[in-house]
């Protein structure tokens, strides 16, 4: 199947989130935007849902904190008890250092993992992005001309009257 | 946007209520336990002259920082600053009033007799102190109304005056910190206390602007201007410092629980014996596990109704705090032992609050409680998370 897609760039995040604000209001949804920092509203805009990743986190975490605390009590106390500074075995004062420590750090490599996976992120692969601009000054979004509804004609007018510098359509295969 | 404020009538006699019941509470301590009295007054002026002081610090942040989530509501923050004048001459009362009580080292014979509190005497001693406690507050209020003043007027020296602040804020906080809560056990010492003294302030300080916030939202006077993205803020900030406040909470215990060295122990031993051990372990309760839990998802960040319930939490847990830095020692030093809580205490410390509110209202009522002068009052209105 192919679809065909119209990019447009604008100026700044400012007209670029107005445009967006613009477009959903008369029924044309976006797919995707570019934009080289992160634009603060533009996810509601785009009609994104919540990111689900903070439960990735949060259950990650909560392994982490409570192995780290278990294997801590498990060799100092049980496994091969010390003595030291004639303190309880298992002292816990002494394992919350390590067990915050340990519950961040698993906290965040998951979470990192989990978006890489599911974002089918990795290292060196080729960026898919409207113009190499949009990692300096560039501002795109993307719409699916199936979704918009409209004669190819009038999105572009549309679009321009929004505002857009650059119109590009392309056909994509998936 | 909405009228200029005024404190309305129900809250004016409720406000009024309180104060005579902090009255009669001090009139009526001092007849039944003396020792009761002066430590709540000295919690209590340390406890709301922090608040107002908090209120200089935030926007000495937000304009040092160049930052616009303060802006809306930033007359709340301008408004808590007026009680630094009442809260200073509170706490000139009560610790020169409740000095014999309060501190030990005001004893001559202790004083002269103990090696250690014999080589203090030259920082620890009543003119000394009282001359510190001046000059810190002065500078407080001095440096305030610059701030203030530069930050209505949109000066291009506010930067400059917030800076100036912050810098004496470092310096006097810690010193202030060391004279008014750490000299009360005047043979121990901890480094980090007046960092741990700071992380109380900044999230007691959040949770009264949180509530003021709220109550002023409520009432419609700031209708248009927050919406749920500066509660959200608020929230983040709130979670954010009780964490911090516990962590600091742990790294001075942990490192004397670990070198377990007989004159820095005998604080965590007092504390923790005799009955103080539920309240002290309460406080951890009240200050971390309850807020971290409750504020962790976003959605309770952004409803305002949940940060009300946390913010009096952590309104409640500071004054836990400030209890259990100050009365444990002087009870010992009067020969009770345990902890002992009562009507004198909530009398007194109701009878503040209500004192800070009827000031701050005051203030609020005198100037503009929208500042629409400030260049990022538009972009703060328009905040997104």
């Amino acid at each position: 199947m192919v679809r065909a897609i119209t990019y447009a760039s604008f100026s700044d995040d400012k007209s670029l989130l107005h445009a967006a604000k613009e477009l959903r209001g008369r029924g044309i949804s976006l797919i995707d935007a570019y934009t080289p920092f992160p634009v603060h509203g533009l996810d509601e805009v785009l009609g994104e849902p919540r990111s689900r990743l903070p439960i990735v986190c949060f259950v990650a975490a909560s392994i982490g904190c409570v192995a780290s605390m278990w294997f801590q009590i498990w060799t100092s106390a049980q496994d091969w008890p010390i003595n030291v500074g004639g303190k309880p075995f298992a002292s816990i004062p002494a394992f919350i250092p390590v067990t915050f420590e340990v519950t961040v750090l698993l906290g965040g490599l998951v979470s990192v993992a989990v978006f890489f996976f599911r974002n089918r992120l990795f290292p060196g692969k080729a960026a898919v992005i409207p113009d190499r601009n949009v990692t300096s000054d560039g501002f795109w979004i993307a719409v699916e001309h199936q979704a918009a509804k409209v004669d190819s004609a009038v999105l572009n007018r549309t679009l321009q009257d929004l505002g857009a510098s650059h119109i590009r359509h392309e056909e994509q295969e998936i | 946007m909405s009228s200029s404020f005024q404190l309305p009538t129900k809250y004016r006699n409720w406000a009024l209520t309180l104060v005579g019941a902090g009255i009669l509470s001090t009139v009526l301590g001092f007849i039944f336990s003396p020792t009761n009295v002066w430590i709540s007054l000295h919690i209590g002026a340390i406890y709301f002259l922090s608040a107002a002081l908090f209120g200089s610090f935030i926007i000495a942040v937000a304009e040092v920082s160049s930052a616009a989530w303060l802006a809306p509501y930033k007359s709340v923050a301008e408004c808590m600053t007026s009680f630094l004048v009442p809260g200073g001459v509170l706490l000139i009362v009560s610790s020169l009033g409740g000095a014999h009580t309060l501190f030990e080292w005001t004893h001559a014979e202790a004083a002269l007799h103990h090696p250690v509190l014999a080589e203090k005497q030259a920082y620890l001693n009543i003119p000394f102190f009282l001359t510190r406690l001046i000059v810190f507050v002065g500078l407080w209020v001095w440096l305030s109304q610059k701030l203030i003043k530069a930050s209505r007027n949109q000066s291009p020296n506010r930067v400059k005056w917030a800076v100036i602040f912050l810098v004496v804020f470092a310096f006097t906080f810690s010193f202030a910190s060391f004279d008014w809560i750490m000299s009360i056990e005047p043979h121990w010492y901890s480094t980090i206390f007046a960092l741990y003294c700071f992380s109380g302030f900044f999230v007691a300080g959040v949770s009264c602007l949180t509530i003021a916030v709220f109550v002023l939202d409520k009432r419609g006077f700031l209708s248009g201007v927050i919406n749920e993205n500066h509660y959200h803020d608020l929230g983040k900030f709130l979670f954010g410092f009780s964490t911090f406040w516990a962590y600091i909470w742990l790294s001075q215990y942990l490192l004397i629980w670990y070198t377990n060295i007989p004159e820095e122990t005998t604080y965590y031993l007092l504390r923790t014996h005799n009955d103080w051990d539920w309240l002290f372990y309460f406080n951890l309760v009240l200050n971390w596990i309850i807020p971290f839990f409750v504020l962790m998802p976003r959605a309770m960040k952004r409803n305002r109704e949940v940060l009300l319930r946390v913010g009096i939490c952590l309104l409640i847990g500071r004054w836990l705090d400030l209890f259990v830095l100050i009365a444990p020692k002087v009870f010992e030093s009067s020969k009770v032992t345990g902890p002992s809580i009562g009507w004198v205490e909530v009398g007194i410390g109701l009878g503040f609050g209500g004192f800070f509110v009827l000031v701050c209202a005051a203030a609020l009522a005198k100037h503009r409680h929208i500042p629409k002068e400030d260049v990022y009052f538009e972009e703060g209105l328009h905040l997104t998370q």
